[in-house]
């Protein structure tokens, strides 16, 4: 996912004479006086005369952003073994900054470590090991980040040292041969000074060790498939140069070709042999009738002996690097997929209860509290049922097209920033990424409409690609209003590049960027079939359109993708234009001077005891509700309750405090989010379906002229607006933001008002407690037949 | 796939099968549909599928043994099959009914106009693709359901009218909750219009669509709302009076053309909604009027009506509804045929349908309230 990097390589007859390190053009042209500075940095190091040494390149470094206790990997071409290994950090540019910190709103000035090279030449060296031939690593310690910082906090025993360092400038490795001689190459970290800044990937950080495991299993795999074949047991050759044949079976193929115990083979015809994988490895790349094996025989009269042996057939198996793409893919994918089912199941819920409150039913209250787990009764009983594919349905198109429109919803999944380092991946093309992915989504609904063979999901189908490709316009370029002004594609940075306070959302930006919000809703509205935009999947029009004929876990799988694309519709808005992750307020009152109790940790501990105290209460509700004696509500009830909030205090401040602050942020991002699943419930609640022309016309004919009406006035916004007009700007939409959300909950106030209701906080609260209304004798304004059949009854 | 698409003479279109299985036709209705992508050519209405003699049946039964089919022409609105073979039976044999059974038949049946149009509309917007207006129209209709279940016994099915009257009294209480049920109702009718009647996707998807004019609603035979929605201000109710419809006072709600054209989905829908507040404002008068009395004529228990035929119109809630009836003078109906307004409204869906699209038949088969036991019987 990285921009094409900037190498040097090896040695040059230059580098001999005087070892200055190269660096790329671009530095080079940028920073004219670096050179000199350099060779003086390794001045120190580079006394001994150059002998003959081996050359290496240096590919890439991870990751940028650095805490304490990361790895830091350098890849390479063929590191020796032997030998010892410096990293030497530089500057780029004038201004020396070496490491910054980690936001680009935080008026943070990069960390000038060293302003002057020249006088600080060996401070920021490091010194590695070679884990692998291609890779050296060197772990950051408290020390070294106290010097990068140079504030006391990484000292020893301080806590709060975990604010990381972005490094900006150039990474050099320089190596000391055992005989003195020094090579040296240097890596140019793609993103230069003022660039934007990428959060650390922190769950990327276990992929190495994966990838390592997965390497090491699909290696197994080949060798015990080598082994299976001749018929043998390789062992380690004594000495490291080939492998030699720990046991040979009797009748096997390399009992025939006249192979014994003992025998250390160096060679498959011309390829050398290291180890078990190299030969392996070098068998399934050498099939033909006579394979021509070199043996060195301990003790026998001709040291090299050549043997043939018959590899035509040889199994084909994919190659390792399959094999392990395939592990890390399924083992990523299961975690991921354990993640985002909850997502699904809990929106699935939340509308159906929102829904059905909505529209004066009780909604699915049966499973689990509130019927909360009906999501996964539904999910349980439709895996249970049959799976049928129609007759003459295309049955490839018909059973691959759900997993179609899954993958594209999931796949968005992968650049949603749940938080700063609550993210799978934040690639730089993100949200180009996301909306390609989502694109997909198209191909699985013709798919299924055409492979049912049935009229009425081929008519939905065509609905949809006409539906989703058409608003993909306004939506895209209701993003790239949002790209235009983050400078960025990737999630994080358009998240980095608003705040956390509502007026510096990039909806309160500027008014076309206010309306841009609400053109990128419509749009994805659009794009996830919802309502007003359901035509694909019109009830009453196409039964239930493309997924008309599927049954059983196929249905299961498209409906379940379409209610996590509603929460990503929430998340993809949240991110774009309503702030993120991004906590109100400074990051310092966040985290806190001490480390431990500060807003962080005070804000987390009152949210925790709130829903704490809410669970208790309803708890005891549910008592009165079964009859149980008051006394032993209170024997049992309290108690409870005061432990499950004194255990959620403890834990609030326990824990270090950046766990705090990324909990604010997942849950400050989620109510962002779920705000708007919710709106999108109510809108489901209260709209009536578009027709198919009025939808067109309502894309083509204004959603796309507006959409570049309002790109190209932030593009003028961007360029030319001063500061005291996006000031006041920025004002101004918060206001009318403050005011719409105002007005709702007047207006909410007002129709409750209306009913009748005792809107009084008691009275709403035992509602909510019990679910039964306080105000039976009014049933006539609010009333349900329930209450009607009870005072019939009475 | 080859035989999704077939040549015909009008070349190259899609042959669709809606129904009788299909959620927005309501009942058993079947249309085939020609079809050129999503704009049709024909929508072929095709009926029968809840055809159950009911009309060979009354020659079988006895006079008041057949009030119970009855009820089965039309189960949305049964209280008025009830009272069309009621009053028939009654102009053959010159009974008399009294008068507080003749306010109680208008009192039932204008609670069940309200109930059949809620359903109506309840469908008819959830067909545009707005689910909420349905389960509140339902709710309201429970309660008429509740109400009309203390009057006579049963929520769908009534069989309440009686030759000479009525099945039964009203029970102790029930004023009270009829006038509590209006109270809450009439309020309730703004609340709908604020719903969903206003609400400018759900205008765009029915104004203009179906336009059918005065003339063409005339040669096709529309009666009741359809008609009125056309702009003919006639209702039996008060131009042919029967009952004691002429003692009150109502408005007919014709249409105008409010949102679009005159004659189109929107006034069929709408011409709807304002008969129910007109039935809510039938049945307050009712009961200020209603005297003391009995509630039903003494007739014999094996009852004999005079040879004759006579012919009776009925505003139902889906139109005027006529009872034409034949006696030879014995125990059993010689002849009985219904006309109802469902089976008329089917003829012209199919002249409408040319050149609409498919979401809109939908929105026309809405607007026209057709029920399928009532186009079959």
């Amino acid at each position: 996912m990285r921009a094409p990097v900037q190498r040097t390589g090896a040695q040059t007859p230059a580098m001999r004479a005087a070892p200055v390190l190269r660096t790329c053009n671009r530095s080079l042209s940028r920073v004219p006086l670096r050179a000199p500075a350099m060779a003086l940095a390794l001045g120190t190091l580079t006394l001994a005369a150059p002998a003959a040494a081996q050359a290496f390149e240096v590919h890439d470094v991870e990751p940028a952003r650095v805490y304490v206790g990361t790895t830091l990997e350098i890849f390479g071409t063929g590191f020796p073994a032997d030998g010892t290994y410096q990293i030497l950090f530089a500057g780029d540019g004038g201004a020396g900054a070496l490491f910054k910190g980690p936001e680009l709103n935080e008026k943070d000035t990069p960390v000038a470590v060293c302003p002057d090279p020249a006088r600080c030449p060996v401070q920021l060296a490091l010194t590695p090991s070679v884990v692998r031939p291609d890779r050296l690593a060197v772990v950051i310690d408290r020390t070294f980040m106290e010097r990068l910082r140079g504030d006391g906090r990484c000292a020893a025993g301080a806590r709060d040292c975990d604010v990381p360092r972005v490094f900006l400038g150039d990474i050099s490795v320089i190596r000391t041969a055992p005989g003195g001689a020094v090579t040296a190459a240097s890596f140019e970290y793609p993103l230069g000074a003022g660039g934007p800044v990428r959060p650390p990937l922190r769950l990327e950080l276990f992929t190495p060790a994966l990838r390592d495991l997965a390497d090491d299993t699909a290696r197994a795999l080949q060798i015990g498939l080598a082994e299976d074949f001749l018929g043998v047991k390789l062992g380690d050759a004594p000495g490291g140069k080939g492998v030699m044949l720990a046991e040979v079976v009797a009748g096997g193929r390399a009992a025939k070709a006249g192979l014994a115990k003992g025998d250390v083979l160096d060679k498959v015809l011309a390829t050398p042999i290291v180890d078990a994988a190299s030969f392996a490895a070098a068998l399934s790349e050498a099939p033909g009738r006579n394979v021509i094996l070199r043996i060195k025989r301990p003790g026998a009269p001709a040291p090299v002996i050549e043997k043939g042996v018959d590899l035509s057939d040889y199994p084909v198996r994919p190659p390792p690097q399959i094999l392990s793409v395939l592990f890390v893919v399924g083992a990523c994918s299961a975690v991921f997929l354990l993640f985002i089912m909850p997502f699904g199941g809990i929106v699935t819920w939340v509308e159906r209860r929102v829904w059905a409150r909505m529209q004066s039913r009780v909604g699915p209250n049966r499973v689990g509290p509130q019927g909360f787990l009906q999501w996964i009764a539904d999910g349980l009983k439709n895996m249970q049922k049959e799976d049928l594919v129609p007759t003459d349905a295309d049955s490839v198109l018909f059973r691959l097209a759900p997993y179609f429109v899954f993958l594209a919803v999931i796949g968005t999944f992968v650049v949603l920033p749940f938080g700063r380092y609550l993210i799978p991946a934040d690639m730089n093309i993100g949200i180009l990424y996301l909306t390609s992915v989502v694109a997909l989504e198209v191909v699985g609904v013709l798919m299924s409409g055409w492979g049912s063979n049935s009229k009425w999901a081929l008519i939905g189908g065509m609905r949809s690609a006409a539906q989703i490709i058409s608003y993909e316009v306004p939506g895209g370029l209701a993003i790239l209003t949002a790209v235009l002004m983050a400078g960025s594609l990737s999630t994080q940075d358009i998240i980095g590049a608003q705040g956390g306070a509502p007026w510096h959302w990039f909806i309160c930006e500027n008014p076309a960027a206010f309306c841009a919000f609400f053109v990128l809703f419509i749009a994805l509205l659009a794009e996830g079939n919802r309502t007003p935009f359901d035509l694909p999947e019109a009830e009453s029009e196409l039964v239930s359109g493309f997924a008309t004929e599927y049954s059983g876990f196929r249905y299961l799988v498209f409906f379940f993708a379409e209610w996590v694309n509603l929460y990503v519709i929430g998340a993809v808005l949240t991110t774009l234009y309503l702030g993120g992750w991004q906590l109100p307020g400074p990051e310092w009152w966040w985290k806190g001077e001490g480390g431990g109790a500060a807003g962080a940790t005070l804000v987390l501990y009152v949210v925790l005891a709130g829903v704490m105290a809410v669970v208790a209460a309803l708890w005891l509700f549910k008592l009165v509700w079964i009859g149980m004696p008051r006394w032993l509500q209170h024997a049992v009830g309290f108690p409870l309750f005061a432990a499950v909030t004194a255990g959620a205090g403890a834990l609030a401040f326990l824990a270090p405090s950046s766990w705090h602050v990324e909990a604010l942020r997942l849950i400050v991002f989620q109510v962002k989010a779920m705000s708007i699943v919710f709106i999108c419930i109510w809108l489901r609640a209260t709209l009536p379906r578009l027709r198919i022309d009025q939808m067109m016309d309502m894309c083509w004919k204004y959603l796309v002229p507006i959409g570049f009406g309002i790109f190209g006035f932030v593009a003028l916004w961007v360029a030319y607006a001063p500061g005291w007009l996006r000031t006041a700007m920025h004002a101004l939409l918060a206001v009318v933001l403050f005011g719409v959300i105002g007005a709702f909950f007047w207006r909410a106030w007002v129709n409750l008002k209306e009913t009748g209701a005792d809107v009084g906080l008691g009275a709403r609260l035992k509602l909510a407690m019990t679910g039964y209304k306080v105000h039976d004798e009014r049933w006539v304004r609010v009333g349900s037949m329930a209450e009607h059949g009870a005072a019939k009854r009475s | 796939m080859s035989d999704l698409v077939f040549e015909d003479e009008f070349g190259e279109e899609l042959s669709l099968n809606m129904g009788p299985q299909h959620p927005s036709t309501h009942g058993v209705l079947r249309f085939v549909v020609k079809a050129d992508g999503e704009v049709m050519k024909r929508a072929i209405p095709d009926v029968g599928y809840l055809h159950r003699s009911i009309e060979k049946i009354a020659e079988k039964m006895t006079w008041p043994g057949f009030m119970p089919y009855t009820d089965r022409v039309d189960y949305l609105a049964a209280m008025f099959c009830n009272e069309g073979w009621a009053v028939a039976v009654e102009r053959l044999m010159g009974q008399e009914v009294p008068e507080r059974a003749e306010y109680l038949r208008v009192i039932s049946c204008e609670l069940n106009r309200i109930a059949s149009h809620l359903i109506a509309v309840g469908t008819m917007a959830m067909d545009i693709g707005a689910l909420t207006p349905f389960p509140y129209a339902l709710r309201e209709r429970e309660t008429i359901n509740d109400l009309i279940e203390e009057l006579c016994g049963a929520r769908l099915t009534y069989n309440y009218h009686r030759i000479g009257g009525v099945a039964w009294d009203m029970p102790k209480g029930w004023y009270d909750k009829c006038i509590r049920f209006l109270d809450h109702f009439e309020p309730t009718v703004e609340e709908f219009d604020r719903l969903i009647t206003g609400n400018e996707i759900f205008v765009q998807r029915l104004a203009n669509v179906g336009v059918v004019p005065l003339e063409m609603a005339v040669d096709y035979g529309l009666v009741g709302p359809n008609l009125r929605a056309s702009g003919l201000d006639y209702d039996v109710r008060r131009d042919e009076a029967y009952s004691v419809y002429p003692k009150l006072q109502f408005e007919v709600p014709v249409g105008r053309g409010m949102r679009g054209t005159v004659g189109d989905s929107y006034d069929r829908y709408f011409v709807r909604v304002r008969e129910m507040a007109e039935s809510a404002k039938i049945i307050r008068q009712c009961f200020d009027q209603m005297p003391q009395g009995p509630f039903k004529a003494k007739t014999k228990k094996k009852l004999k009506v005079p040879a004759g035929e006579v012919v009776v119109r009925i505003e139902s809630a889906r139109g005027e509804m006529t009872w034409y009836v034949v006696s030879d003078g014995g125990e059993k109906a010689y002849r009985c045929h219904v006309r109802t307004g469902s089976f008329n409204a089917m003829g012209i869906i199919e002249p409408l349908s040319e050149g609409v699209m498919i979401a809109d038949l939908v929105a026309l088969i809405a607007s026209f309230d057709v029920v399928a036991p009532e186009i079959d019987r």
